[in-house]
């Protein structure tokens, strides 16, 4: 399974799972990372946190949350 | 003006709405001045309520905390729904951001599962079309059936339109017709049956179909209450739970299922590969490399503005009290007893001067850590510099406190106030008298050429060096053992950029300056009263005073680091007013006259002090200067903060214990290599 943290600039998936500490869910899910959730890639340097779009609003995430959280490469586009 | 006591108001109005959707600033907007700062009862989270008049109504504005939603995982999430349970206004004006809507609405969609009426404020739609996403209102209104007005708060535009819309509404709340959020079909079953075992027990105040709903959301606070409402149904209620206890993914999937439908006809969005404004700033701001380059200039910027402006501001304004006004002062209690002139003019008088001298420095910091944190810029700093305050138990939040308390301590502390989590705050409040601020380095500077010579540049390096991995040393042991480890999660919104509000920030300087002057210019008044008594009485001179006295005994524990000399220990003991009080006090001790006004006299004090000590004693003293007791300025601030005493208390125990230690090792170990 990929994690959002492997994921290079630019790519985007689904939210598969999120990490099982309610805590940490509970504050992805307010941010908009549910499964199901379309994210974009917009900051990924290889180390330190990310940066992804979701629900139109941009959230920075520790690596160690981002590795917990899984993700499926994104269903392929309806319009062109 | 505090006039809320005049007339009850006539309509309730609550703001509630998530982060950075302008909400201080419609605030502000809104009320103006007429403003109370308070506190929700029995918490820590401030409550601003205000009051403004429309239409010759007088109505009342309370703003909620800003939340994401309304789970009970933070006090300020309990706070928000608590109080539209049990004291519900006429109306909740809820905002969203125009650039950030799909998000924004996960809390009104929590919201309308309660009982209250709701308008919506649609804010920064000139900021979304800047980034190229268009929202049809009407298109928004009619899917949700809530009222929707459109505002660039910013600019006061919208504003009054949106007040006419939540007025209207409290005073016709039958027409409030929503469009509310409904469970996907696979839970739906499941929340009946809740609903079954609630009939008629559910707790007060709470709706059964909200209460079943936040059972099923796996909510421990309705959970508890639900317990105590129904005690005989909760056997089956908790079997049901525990049956689901994912069932919260599945309810908050479903809110996005009904955000999607709300917004499918409303929101025209940027094409995909379109580069937006804000993350063309972030290839520089965000960077790993440039962003670090980015902030050293805004903290450069920042502290050149402090000593341009705050800095000769403070010393006029201590000036004049210290000068003509003590000398007035002084005129003024002739006749009095020589004690009460003494109170007056050197206890209390020095510590207004205390304060005094850090206002305008304040004004300063505030003004522009507001600018920073209004345009959007201050998250970017917590991205950049999360992964070195990683191994400090600390996230990238809690940089910008810190590096403001290397220009002085009391704004870094209250700084402190972006951090939402408390633990995480209180941990940075107790490193921040851990930065060398300008006083101590002060100190540093006029002691260290006479102890040091030519390797004083070198040991002025490893003594600030060595602050800041004391600083790291003690955040990574607080954690451990305080707080247990478990660094907290960095999961943060990153704000689109936009111009900043000036009534913002001036209402953000206004508000913190004032607080502290109100809080912690008392305290810091009344502690320099009494250190100045302390120093005086009984004897004349310092020497016979109670702090000499106290000195004296505390020789033979500072024998251990080198200071057996009563004088250097009532010296470090003066700079708990001003650190920078201590080389006032070595010059009335060691008979140098008045430091600092003559070169010579004062090269002439620092050799005196040298002389006093060992090389591995003046290392010892400089390093306890460096880390002993928070000023009572930051201490001040420290309690008005964490409002509590006992981190107050263990902030002054954590420096003592580490002062000492260092001081013990640092002139054993110098000792032996001498």
């Amino acid at each position: 399974m990929t994690s959002l943290a492997q994921l290079p600039p630019h790519s985007r998936c689904v939210v598969a799972s999120l990490p099982r500490a309610r805590g940490i869910a509970d504050r992805l899910i307010a941010l908009g990372l549910t499964p199901g959730s379309e994210v974009c890639v917009l900051q990924n340097w290889g180390r330190g946190p990310i940066i992804v779009e979701v629900h139109g609003a941009r959230v920075a995430l520790g690596r160690g949350q981002a590795a917990r959280v899984t993700v499926e490469p994104e269903p392929q586009p309806a319009e062109g | 003006m505090d006039r809320s006591a005049e007339r009850t108001p006539e309509v309730v109005l609550a703001l509630a709405g998530q982060p950075n959707v302008g909400k201080s600033t419609v605030f502000n907007a809104l009320t103006g001045l007429d403003q109370h700062v308070g506190n929700w009862p029995g918490k820590t989270v401030e409550k601003m309520t205000g009051h403004f008049e429309h239409r010759g109504l007088r109505c009342e504005l309370v703003d909620l905390p800003c939340t994401y939603s309304l789970t009970s995982g933070s006090e300020e999430e309990r706070i928000a729904r608590d109080y539209l349970i049990e004291e519900p206004p006429d109306v909740v004006i809820v905002l969203v951001n125009a650039a950030t809507l799909e998000r924004n609405l996960y809390l009104v969609a929590e919201l309308l599962m309660l009982p209250v009426p709701l308008v919506v404020g649609l804010n920064m739609v000139d900021v979304a079309e800047a980034h190229g996403t268009r929202v049809e209102t009407h298109v928004l209104e009619a899917a949700l059936g809530v009222p929707v007005v459109e505002l660039i708060a910013r600019r006061g535009r919208g504003l009054r339109e949106l007040v006419e819309a939540a007025v209207d509404l409290a005073q016709h709340p039958e027409t409030f017709s929503p469009n509310r959020p409904v469970v996907r079909d696979n839970h739906r079953p499941l929340l009946t049956e809740l609903e079954a075992l609630l009939e008629g027990r559910s707790p007060e105040g709470y709706p059964p179909d909200w209460a079943a709903l936040k059972l099923l959301e796996g909510d421990g606070d309705v959970a508890q209450e639900v317990k105590k409402s129904a005690p005989d149904a909760w056997d089956d209620v908790h079997e049901v739970l525990v049956a689901h206890d994912d069932a919260y993914l599945d309810i908050a999937g479903g809110r996005y299922d009904w955000i999607a439908r709300m917004v499918r006809a409303a929101v025209v969005r940027p094409r995909r590969g379109v580069t937006v404004i804000t993350d063309r700033i972030d290839k520089v701001a965000a960077h790993p490399f440039w962003g670090l380059v980015t902030l050293l200039a805004a903290l450069a910027a920042m502290f050149g503005l402090t000593y341009a402006i705050g800095g000769p501001a403070a010393d006029a304004l201590s000036g004049v009290v210290s000068g003509s006004f003590s000398e007035f002062l002084r005129d003024l209690l002739a006749g009095a007893p020589g004690w009460l002139s003494g109170v007056i003019v050197d206890g209390v008088v020095a510590g207004v001067g205390t304060v005094l001298s850090v206002v305008p420095i304040l004004i300063v910091f505030f003004a522009a850590l507001g600018l920073l944190e209004d345009v959007g810029y201050i998250t970017r700093t917590a991205y950049v510099m999360d992964r070195y305050m990683h191994w400090l138990g600390l996230h990238g939040k809690s940089c910008m406190p810190l590096l403001i308390g290397f220009g002085c301590n009391v704004p870094g502390v209250m700084g402190t106030r972006i951090i939402e989590e408390r633990k995480t705050r209180i941990l940075t409040m107790l490193l921040t008298p851990f930065v060398p601020c300008t006083g101590r380095l002060a100190v540093l500077v006029f002691l260290a050429p006479a102890f040091f010579g030519a390797m004083a540049p070198w040991a002025l390096l490893a003594l600030v060096g060595g602050n800041i991995a004391v600083m790291g040393l003690v955040g990574f042991g607080a954690n451990k053992l305080i707080f247990k480890g478990g660094r907290s999660a960095f999961i943060m919104e990153m704000p689109l950029y936009h111009a900043p509000n000036l009534k913002t920030i001036g209402l953000y300087v206004w508000r913190n300056t004032w607080a502290f002057i109100k809080k912690a210019g008392t305290l810091i008044v009344i502690i320099s009263a009494i250190v100045w008594a302390l120093s005086t009485y009984p004897g004349s001179d310092p020497g016979e005073s109670v702090l000499g006295i106290l000195g004296r005994a505390l020789e033979p524990a500072g024998a251990l680091m080198g200071l057996g000399d009563w004088r250097l220990i009532v010296a470090l003991l003066s700079s708990f007013v001003a650190k920078e009080n201590s080389v006032a006090t070595l010059g009335i001790l060691f008979g140098a006259g008045s430091a600092g006004h003559a070169g010579a006299a004062a090269a002439g004090l620092a050799t005196k002090v040298a002389a006093a000590m060992t090389p591995a004693g003046a290392a010892a003293f400089l390093v306890v200067q460096m880390t002993f007791l928070p000023c009572v300025a930051t201490l001040a601030a420290i309690r008005q903060e964490s409002r509590s005493w006992r981190w107050t208390g263990a902030s002054v125990g954590l420096t003592l214990v580490v002062a000492f230690v260092l001081g013990v090792i640092v002139y054993q170990v110098g000792s032996l290599l001498q």
